[in-house]
């Protein structure tokens, strides 16, 4: 890529981003349905434990689960399924009318979400943390840090690959994504450790970064953190590292790959599905 | 206007309402993909709390606490469906498809179209407590017990308990006609109300004091617990604020928390479409 | 001159739902050069195959058979060079962000082709004030009015500066000043620019063809049934001239005209009950008025009114397509 290619696609970058960071702030309503709402079924988890007299750590352990859920459904919602709606409001045509690579629309979109999704991810914790009186044991903060900007680059590299499908398929990918809701949100362990799954299905939910992070995240919070771990955590970080760079080398794949599918069957463009 | 021409004409705003539903629910896959998610998802919602109870309690988990969460689980699986489906018809309307100027400007009433528009959701709602209960009676200790002599006060219970998500499901509408659309997040929120304060998956005893009275004026707290009492065959219950107080009380507060809510629905909806008019945001996109 | 746009048997197929294992040609052998720096019309019913041809050579659908250059480039798999010089407008459409303002949508966009911030603003700022949408910059879109979105819609097609712009129908949902604003600015960017550059329009408007287009290709089924100057087609495909003669008198009998030498197609009726009789003929060409005229007055008749009819856009393509493009009886769209 020549330098003029690189900031064109930079440009690209910072302009999608800018859409989204601008756009949470413009439209204060985010702040009751993206941080005050999802506290509560995070609420009704952590009363579960809290009605079997469980250690306070359990508490925490769903608290961090449940703030980290607005990665997942901002990566759902908010990447994978927004070339969906991009085609229909038709800014989709234009994108790929433009001289800049697809890739830099999707890690614009990705820039911008994770930099909302990460205060909110922060701000839900706390928030979590006050009511319930959890007590943190910090292992160290810069690889609690590092694994939770890793763990995000993680999930949103794998929602950028998702979200290549939405070149082709509409409404129907649209609805499929509902599955990878509940299913997750089991698989991935947001409200136990996922090491109660067993080895097998462990491995298994691992291709969700969101498993590996949320597993060190709580080895390194927590003080029965450790007890818990479904893998070392060092481990768990140079997984996470591969992770992303298997599902960004995968995304560009598919990007390229369904472009090209999508203007030979004429998919581009196909709106009202 | 003849009291039968008035039925036809409603019974045809609800089926129109429930067809269209049903379409847009429904007609974006193969049948077989479409069961597939029906029942994933409400498998997996079960599964969650099963290995919660797995890991802070091992084993030895008391079957009482499998009743309590597998029923409140169950009614919980219509509470989010109804409610998830008529609070995104506005969103729908509006910003994806963009008919809703059409309809707003038509003489449908809208709180048949939203009943209709709800009832697909109602049908998929089914569909997954069927497969819920099928999963509990396999994987769960459960102990049901409910007489034959219940099932006529279970049944007005059951209905009077959708009627009141229908409701609000109606203040949901009112609060989306002037609001951006936030993609799916809102509706999975609100239903957390729900989750959090009515005793789904852990007694209301649990709550702090203040969330106990929230729960004290939701209709879906007493209606949980009537189906609780109702389908174990025992008044006694491990929430301690329910008790003391018997089945015929439970219904009282059912149905008058329902009525309330009807009252209060109609009064904000007709609010919220008179803001949103003045505002002339009726048919506004918000996309980001 | 060079040429801007080269289509070679350009064809392009869709899978028809209705028929199992058959193929809907949206497109079949299209042929065309379209020279650098004109204004190209392209007419057409709906479903004609307009938006298809305007798809495939935007580089969002590839074709089925037949090749197509842009600039010198193939669309086929040298999209990548294309996509710097080209953009596009259609009509009706809702693009951009509602949460952001117009001057940001504008912006956004032109980020997508590299251009600086600065360059980009000050570009803004003088298609706002042509367009006369100045005063709407900081509002945000989703509080425009539908003419309004569309003449944001317009200025983003022109932020980057194309050599060659596919306008598909850009004046639809414009009223009568705004689309003829928006004709005016569309002629004078292509006559007055430093370097050629090149439209291709499609349009249900007759007149915006007429007035608007170097050329112009009628298009239909997927095929092209003429490619020539508005002025050429007018003269060529309605061929010869027409006229209507007024007669006043019940018992004229004008079958009597049909076979004089020149006369090509000829239809009468009678107007009102005094027996006012109008006559049209198709003439090969104006030396056979003169007979028609002299037959009339030999035979005592007196004429109240001849008039020569222009052929218009409209009449050449009745002609080749066998329809009115809109309106009408027997119109199809």
């Amino acid at each position: 890529m020549s330098m003029n290619e690189l900031i064109k696609n930079l440009r690209g970058i910072w302009a999608r981003a800018y859409v989204r960071i601008v756009g949470v702030n413009r439209e204060p309503s985010w702040l009751i349905f993206e941080l005050f709402f999802p506290l509560l079924p995070i609420c009704s988890f952590a009363f579960v434990y809290k009605s079997m007299n469980a250690p306070s750590d359990y508490l925490g352990f769903v608290i961090l689960g449940g703030a980290m859920t607005a990665i997942w459904m901002n990566v759902l919602w908010g990447m994978a399924a927004q070339f969906f709606w991009e085609r229909e409001s038709g800014n989709l045509t234009l994108y790929m009318l433009c001289p800049m690579s697809t890739m830099a629309v999707l890690v614009g979109m990705a820039l911008g979400s994770g930099f909302s999704t990460f205060f909110r991810v922060i701000i839900t914790f706390m928030i979590g943390k006050l009511i319930f009186g959890i007590t943190l044991h910090v292992a160290s903060y810069f690889w609690l840090f590092a694994t939770f900007i890793l763990t995000i680059a993680a999930v949103f590299s794998l929602g950028m690959m998702m979200a290549s499908f939405f070149l082709l398929y509409g409404r129907d990918a649209w609805n499929i994504l509902t599955v990878f809701m509940e299913p997750v949100f089991f698989l991935s362990g947001f409200y136990f450790p996922v090491k109660t799954l067993g080895y097998p299905l462990g491995a298994l939910a691992s291709l969700i970064p969101i498993t590996l992070g949320l597993d060190a995240m709580r080895q390194l919070a927590f003080k029965l953190g450790p007890d818990t771990a479904f893998l070392p955590v060092k481990t768990e970080i140079l997984i996470l590292v591969a992770l992303s760079a298997l599902y960004l080398a995968g995304a560009k794949y598919l990007l390229k790959k369904l472009e090209y599918i999508g203007r030979r069957e004429g998919r581009l463009t196909l709106r009202w599905q | 206007m003849a009291v039968k021409d008035i039925y036809r004409r409603f019974a045809a705003i609800v089926k129109s309402a429930a067809w269209l539903g049903w379409q847009l629910k429904s007609n974006w896959a193969d049948p077989w993909i479409f069961a597939v998610i029906t029942i994933i998802r409400p498998l997996a919602s079960l599964f969650i709390i099963i290995f919660m109870f797995r890991f802070a309690l091992g084993p030895s988990a008391s079957a009482d606490f499998f009743n309590f969460f597998f029923i409140g689980n169950v009614i919980y699986l219509y509470v989010y469906n109804v409610l998830f489906g008529i609070s995104q018809v506005i969103f729908e309307d509006r910003e994806h498809y963009e008919v809703i100027k059409y309809i707003y400007i038509s003489p449908v009433n809208w709180y048949l179209y939203f009943i209709g528009r709800g009832f697909a959701r109602f049908i998929v709602a089914s569909v997954s407590c069927a497969v819920t209960i099928a999963a509990g009676a396999l994987f769960l200790p459960l102990k049901f017990g409910m007489s034959a002599a219940s099932v006529p006060t279970f049944a007005l219970s059951f209905a009077v308990g959708l009627v009141s998500i229908f409701f609000m499901g109606i203040i949901m509408c009112a609060l989306t006609l002037v609001m951006a659309r936030h993609g799916n997040m809102m509706s999975e929120s609100v239903s957390g109300i729900f989750f959090i304060s009515c005793g789904v998956i852990f007694p209301i005893s649990a709550l702090p004091e203040w969330l106990q009275k929230i729960s004290a004026v939701i209709p879906v707290s007493y209606w949980l617990e009537i189906s609780r009492r109702l389908i174990l065959g025992t008044d006694k219950t491990i929430d301690g604020v329910w008790h003391g107080i018997s089945t015929g009380a439970l219904m009282a507060r059912l149905g008058i928390s329902t009525v309330v809510l009807f009252i209060f629905s109609i009064l904000f909806f007709n609010y919220m479409s008179m803001l949103a008019r003045s505002k002339g945001i009726i048919d506004r996109t918000t996309s980001y | 001159m060079s040429i801007a746009i080269k289509t070679t048997d350009l064809s392009r197929a869709f899978a028809d739902s209705g028929a199992k294992d058959k193929n809907f040609w949206a497109l079949r052998d299209v042929s065309l050069e379209i020279p650098e720096g004109c204004i190209y019309g392209l007419l057409g019913p709906n479903g004609a195959g307009k938006t298809t041809l305007i798809k495939i050579l935007s580089t969002l659908l590839l074709p089925t058979a037949g090749e197509a250059l842009v600039a010198g480039y193939n669309v086929d798999n040298e999209y990548e060079k294309i996509r710097p010089i080209i953009n596009m407008v259609s009509g009706g459409e809702n693009c951009g962000y509602g949460i952001l303002t117009v001057a940001e949508n504008l912006w956004m966009f032109t980020q997508f082709y590299g251009i600086p911030t600065k360059q980009a603003m000050a570009k803004i700022k003088d298609l706002l004030e042509i367009m006369n949408l100045s005063e709407k910059a900081d509002t945000k879109i989703n509080k425009l009015s539908t003419g309004m979105r569309q003449k944001m819609n317009f200025i983003r097609g022109f932020v980057t500066d194309p050599k060659i712009l596919f306008l598909d129908e850009p004046t639809l949902g414009l009223d009568v000043n705004a689309a003829r604003e928006t004709r005016k600015f569309v002629t004078d960017w292509v006559k007055n620019a430093s370097e050629p550059k090149t439209v291709i329009l499609t349009t249900h408007y007759m007149q915006e063809a007429d007035e608007m287009c170097g050329k112009l290709a009628i298009i239909d089924h997927g095929r092209i049934l003429a490619n020539d100057t508005p002025k050429n087609l007018k003269k060529q495909e309605a061929g010869g001239v027409s006229y209507t003669i007024n007669v006043a008198y019940r018992d004229f009998d004008p079958q009597i005209l049909r076979t004089l030498p020149g006369v090509s197609s000829f239809a009468h009726s009678v107007l009102n009950e005094q027996g006012l009789i109008e006559m049209i003929f198709n003439l090969s060409d104006d030396s056979a008025l003169a007979r028609i005229i002299e037959k009339i007055n030999s035979l005592s008749f007196s004429i109240n009114n001849i008039q020569k009819k222009e052929f218009t856009l409209e009449d050449a393509f009745i002609k080749l397509v066998g329809r009115r493009l809109s309106g009408g009886e027997g119109d199809t769209l």
